[in-house]
């Protein structure tokens, strides 16, 4: 009886209602579907899988944190143009690859960065340059540019320069053989993450290079200096300043990384007990010693000794490089260039990034470090160390000279070439500082065994390490990382006119011929 | 297996089907009758669940065919009208599909299919394209889909048209096999199809139910009984003859139809045979006789008069008498005809009709006189003097 | 589901026993192989940026989603319902929706028969020496099947609203091109309402956005597969109300 009450209840709607219920239910769906595809949007219910063999499309998990870290919504505007030749197809490759990034970039970031591409040259020209001036730019130069901003707060980024580098090369062979074009380096995520980093941290943290007894310069841009260094520094949101005690006595209150890269004079007393005094409330501290000279008192292996590091004042690690055949070569001053691999580091939050990615770093003209004993309620880890066939050579007979030979004098390796030193603050220096609200306070100092392994001649190589030993001793442990690999370029020969013949009878003609004779071969089969 | 209940189906503000009831049992062959656009197909489709009915209840082997819809529909091979098939595919290939659709077992399919196809005789054509058979063919290659799933109930939507008469015989005596295992209903707009094959005939007019029962049971309770002929030589006093016949218990009506030379020519109405009445009153007056014969209505007759348009339960106003659902009635339940509604007792209307008797050649004649299927010639020229 | 193996396994079958499968075929790939080559050339050689252009990225791609899916889908529901086959259909013990999906599994997979052209084209690639990420190739493909799923069932919804395969086929033509256009419409216009509704349906940035940069973003993915099941839905709904007609 139900059964038929039922029956007829639906019996007895006309046919515009069974129409309408049918739009109602579709309508309905449709809501589910949007809601759906919304959801799937949220940032914690999204699920991304990179398919590719390099991983093209992850971004570092360190590039990750600083996307999950954005205290609001950043916006990147994309003005992208066209270059001139030689340089016309790498930077439509390039650009290829900073949409890509941008995606990643975007689809990661939980709806926290909104991508905006402008067209320069199409209808939406007009808008574009409308945008382009709100944003305080007049010109998109060749190749173009993007804009990363929060607020009013922006950072410019050029495609050549600041994400990529190319060499145009000299392909019409004016200068000798011809050169091809190439494109140098891609380092667009490093540079967006830094540029996000920038425009949406309030606070950036103060990193101040000591100056005044021989130091290396943050300014100098030759092969010496540590121009990269800052703008490195810079682009991974700190902000990068000197200090000079001649200037200013005390260290100042907001300095959260002092380092002291290569002194060749010793310190005086005052300037000594203040550096101290810093280190031993809490902060932090990066020091490496320079090439010329240690001074005898008052200096980084006295500063370093009660910490639990001790450092040699005079002689180079050595390492004799391999000749022709394999055979060690022994006097040339090539010898005091390592290259510390997989092998050579040690499980440390700076290095073990560098160890997974199985990168290198290199060190020229390295002190030796000894691990000593640690602060109470501290430790001290070494975090390079060389090879046991290494020595350590020293200058002959009080001369400078060094014959780059093993001696009976000499120590031999292993050498610890860079330590870590963490400790509690100590009573004695006063209020401890902290690197932030809820951090605990303490104190790390970073031992690298030769300043110049900052600089700008090898800092290519060197700079994942770098970065990765100033962000520890930031304590911004989360920016510590190891940057993207080159990612391989999959090319076809087109050069060859065989390969080309080739590609077109397999891929134009051989699939429509396989399809025909299929679809003859069946209608022929099923013609009764 | 078949149980219909008060269905009605309105496309719009048109009824096709107006509260239907009916039921099938067991091993039933029925026939399902009517003129186009009577409301078959509508029947049939609501009964294989394609539509859905306005009101009422459908149930085929226990199961509703709007709740239980797959239930129902697993137990039901349908051939619809049309015979849709695939035309790209081979007969085998069609057959195997619907295996597949009814989800049957392939080792049970492959045992299935040839069979089935000796069953319609196409076996010897199982690797045909479909789209080559000629439409004798694929008629019998979709009773052959409708059969393959073994189906408690066969529901043939007018099985035989289109065929020319030789096909036709072949299918008929297919189905004359069918009704053996299965509940059969069958739709047809031609008499002696359902004639020849069904021991019960449901006609249907204009969305209702216009009669139900066996043949023989629908004549007598449609037509209200029987004709007697008589020719003779009664005389001068037609009138008395006529009044002297009229006195044959049973007799309800006799009609004068005229003379033919010098015999007169009358027909009887009669609730029984009284040929040995009327043979009795011709010898004690001495009437030379030139005929007089016995004429039961056919079922055509009836069906064409329903066709016609009358509508023989629109009179009533007493509700149908349905049996008890779920009791299992002895005999099929017949509709009990109001008699007098019918125009065989109203033999002043004269109705011409296009014949639907495909020996008639298509003659128009005048049905409220009898017809006798069996002497074409005669029907070709009624004569009626009087008229 | 059997209901849904033995339809779309019939559905499949009859489509490549008829004339229009291999033709749609032989020109799509012919097209794609030709354009493959320019996209080749003009890349100067860069396997990645060719597959790109090959599986989305370029004019060919949408015109063959936008005239494909219709021509599969057009006589699927239309034109069985004129012959009764589809009264056939639904009157065997299968549900509506077995029926629609089979049918809609069928154009779909020959979709991405067509589209799985690229993994020929990749072997080709590598045998001439370039390198392949076969991950970008596998996610590529997914994309693009997926969304020519949405076309597809775009063609099916529009195959049930009519008995007439043509009719069906040009309707779903021009909801194709509306829906592709939409969102270049919307750039140019700049309509506050017609940029936030494009924002919902924009197939093409979902398409390009990911999946042919070898990634697979769940977001993406159910974007294609909800509004799938949101026409296949419609058309069920559609076939059903049929009867009621």
């Amino acid at each position: 009886m139900e059964l038929k009450s039922a029956v007829q209840t639906t019996g007895r709607s006309t046919r515009a209602g069974l129409w309408l219920r049918v739009g109602l239910a579709g309508a309905l769906f449709a809501v589910l579907a949007l809601l759906l595809t919304r959801l799937a949007e949220r940032p914690s219910l999204r699920v991304r899988s990179d398919w590719t063999q390099a991983q093209e499309n992850t971004l570092s998990p360190a590039s990750l944190e600083v996307l999950s870290r954005l205290p609001e919504q950043a916006r990147i505007d994309v003005f992208l143009r066209p270059a001139e030749f030689p340089l016309e197809e790498l930077v439509i490759v390039a650009q290829e690859r900073l949409r890509q990034l941008l995606l990643s970039i975007r689809d990661s970031s939980g709806g926290k960065v909104l991508l905006f591409a402008h067209d320069l040259s199409g209808s939406g020209a007009d808008a574009a340059r409308t945008r382009l001036f709100e944003l305080g730019l007049r010109e998109v130069e060749a190749g173009g540019l993007l804009v990363v901003s929060q607020d009013t707060r922006r950072e410019v980024l050029r495609l050549r320069g600041d994400l990529a580098d190319f060499d145009p090369g000299d392909p019409a062979g004016r200068m000798g053989p011809p050169v091809p074009a190439r494109m140098v380096s891609f380092r667009a995520e490093e540079a967006l993450v830094g540029a996000l980093l920038k425009v949406g941290a309030s606070d950036a943290p103060n990193v101040l290079f000591l100056r005044g007894h021989g130091e290396l310069d943050p300014d100098n841009i030759e092969l010496m200096g540590l121009s990269q260094l800052k703008t490195a520094l810079e682009s991974d949101g700190y902000r990068v300043g000197t200090h000079q005690f001649a200037t200013a006595a005390a260290i100042p209150e907001d300095c959260r990384v002092l380092a002291i890269l290569g002194p060749e004079q010793p310190f005086q007393e005052g300037e000594w007990a203040q550096i101290k005094r810093f280190v031993e409330s809490g902060g932090r501290l990066i020091v490496a010693p320079g090439l010329e000279n240690v001074p005898e008192k008052l200096a980084l292996p006295d500063l370093l000794e009660p910490w639990g590091v001790r450092l040699s004042r005079n002689g180079f690690v050595a390492r004799a490089p391999l000749g022709p055949g394999g055979t060690p070569q022994y006097g040339t001053n090539t010898a005091a260039q390592l290259w510390l691999e997989r092998a050579a580091m040690n499980a440390h939050p700076i290095t073990d990034p560098l160890r997974r990615a199985e990168r290198r770093v290199i060190f020229n003209g390295t002190r030796a470090l000894e691990i000593g004993r640690a602060m109470p309620g501290g430790t001290v880890l070494p975090l390079l160390r060389s090879t046991e066939e290494a020595w350590l050579d020293l200058p002959q007979d009080g001369a400078r000279t060094q014959d780059w030979k093993p001696e009976a004098g000499e120590r031999q390796g292993p050498f610890v070439l860079a330590a870590a030193i963490v400790f509690p603050p100590q009573a004695a220096a006063g209020t401890p500082r902290r690197t932030g609200p809820q951090e605990r306070p303490e104190a790390r100092v970073a031992v690298l065994g030769s300043a110049v392994s900052a600089i700008n001649a090898t800092f290519d190589t060197n700079r994942d390490f770098l970065l990765n030993t100033f962000n520890w001793c930031a304590s911004r442990d989360w920016r510590v990382k190891v940057s993207a690999r080159e990612v391989p370029q999959r090319r076809l020969d087109l050069t060859q006119p065989e390969s080309v013949q080739r590609v077109w009878i397999w891929i134009a003609l051989a699939p429509v011929l396989v399809c025909l004779v299929l679809g003859i071969v069946i209608a022929w089969r099923r013609r009764r | 297996m078949i149980s219909v209940s008060h269905l009605t189906r309105r496309f719009g503000s048109f009824a096709a089907l107006d509260d239907i009831s009916f039921e099938v049992n067991k091993g039933e062959v029925v026939g399902f009758l009517g003129p186009n656009g009577a409301g078959k197909t509508t029947t049939m489709r609501i009964l294989t669940g394609y539509l859905p009915a306005t009101s009422g209840a459908v149930a085929v082997a226990g199961f509703d065919v709007l709740r239980q819809s797959l239930e129902a529909r697993r137990r039901i091979g349908y051939l619809p009208e049309s015979v849709p098939l695939y035309r790209e595919l081979r007969v085998e290939e069609m057959l195997a599909f619907q295996a597949r659709l009814h989800s049957l077992e392939r080792g049970e399919a492959r045992r299935r299919i040839p069979a089935v196809l000796e069953r319609v005789g196409l076996l010897d054509r199982s690797r045909d394209l479909v789209g080559t058979l000629s439409r004798g063919m694929r008629q019998r290659v979709g009773l052959a889909l409708a059969l393959l799933p073994e189906p408690e109930v066969l529901i043939l939507d007018e099985p035989t048209s289109g065929l020319d008469p030789l096909q036709r015989l072949e299918v008929r005596a297919i189905l004359r096999e069918l009704a053996q295992k299965h509940t059969v209903l069958l739709s047809s707009h031609i008499l002696p199809e359902i004639e020849a094959v069904c021991p019960r005939v449901i006609i249907v007019h204009k969305g209702r139910i216009a009669a139900d029962g066996t043949p023989t049971q629908l004549v007598q309770q449609l037509s209200g009984g029987a004709f007697v002929r008589l020719e003779a030589l009664v005389g001068a006093d037609v009138e008395a003859a006529k009044r002297m016949l009229g006195g044959i218990e049973g007799v309800r009506v006799v009609r004068d139809l005229g003379r033919r030379g010098v015999h007169h020519e009358f027909e009887l109405e009669a609730a029984v045979d009284v040929r040995e009445d009327v043979g009795a009153i011709a010898k004690l007056k001495g009437w030379a006789l030139r005929e007089l014969s016995y004429r039961v209505p056919s079922l055509e007759q009836i069906f064409a008069r329903i066709a016609l348009g009358e509508e023989p339960q629109a009179a009533r106003s007493e509700p149908v008498a349905q049996p008890p659902a779920g009791t299992v009635s002895p005999m099929p339940s017949v509709v009990p005809p109001a008699s007098n509604a019918l125009p065989v007792s109203q033999p002043a209307a004269t109705r011409q009709i296009y014949s639907l008797n495909p020996f008639d050649r298509g003659a128009s004649r005048d049905l409220s006189a009898p017809v006798n299927v069996d002497a074409p010639a005669k029907v070709d020229a009624p004569q009626r003097p009087n008229a | 589901m059997n209901g849904f193996t033995a339809i779309y396994r019939r559905e499949l079958v009859g489509l490549f026993l008829g004339p229009l499968a291999w033709t749609l075929l032989c020109i799509a790939l012919a097209l794609q192989g030709v354009m493959l080559l320019f996209y080749l050339v003009g890349a100067q050689g860069d396997v990645d940026i060719a597959l790109r252009f090959l599986l989305g990225d370029s004019f060919v791609f949408w015109v063959l989603c936008a005239l494909v899916p219709p021509l599969l889908t057009m006589r699927m529901l239309s034109e069985e319902s004129r012959s009764g086959l589809l009264e056939y259909l639904l009157t065997a013990p299968v549900t509506d929706l077995a029926v629609v999906c089979g049918k809609f599994g069928a154009a779909l997979s020959f979709m991405a028969i067509l589209w799985a052209s690229v993994f020929a084209y990749a072997l080709v690639l590598a045998a001439c020496g370039a390198g392949i990420d076969w991950g970008i190739v596998c996610s590529s493909w997914i994309g693009a099947t997926l969304c020519s799923g949405l076309f597809c069932g775009i063609g099916l919804l529009m195959s049930s609203l009519t008995t007439l395969p043509v009719l069906s086929a040009f309707a779903a033509v021009i909801a194709n091109l509306v829906l592709m256009l939409l969102p270049l419409v919307a750039r140019l216009v700049d309509w506050p309402i017609l940029t936030g509704l494009v924002k919902w349906i924009d197939i093409s940035s979902n398409l390009t956005s990911a999946f042919l940069y070898g990634v697979l973003d769940s977001a993406y993915v159910v974007f294609f597969v909800s509004w799938t099941a949101l026409l296949v839905f419609l058309t069920t709904r559609s076939v059903e109300a049929r009867r009621w007609s």
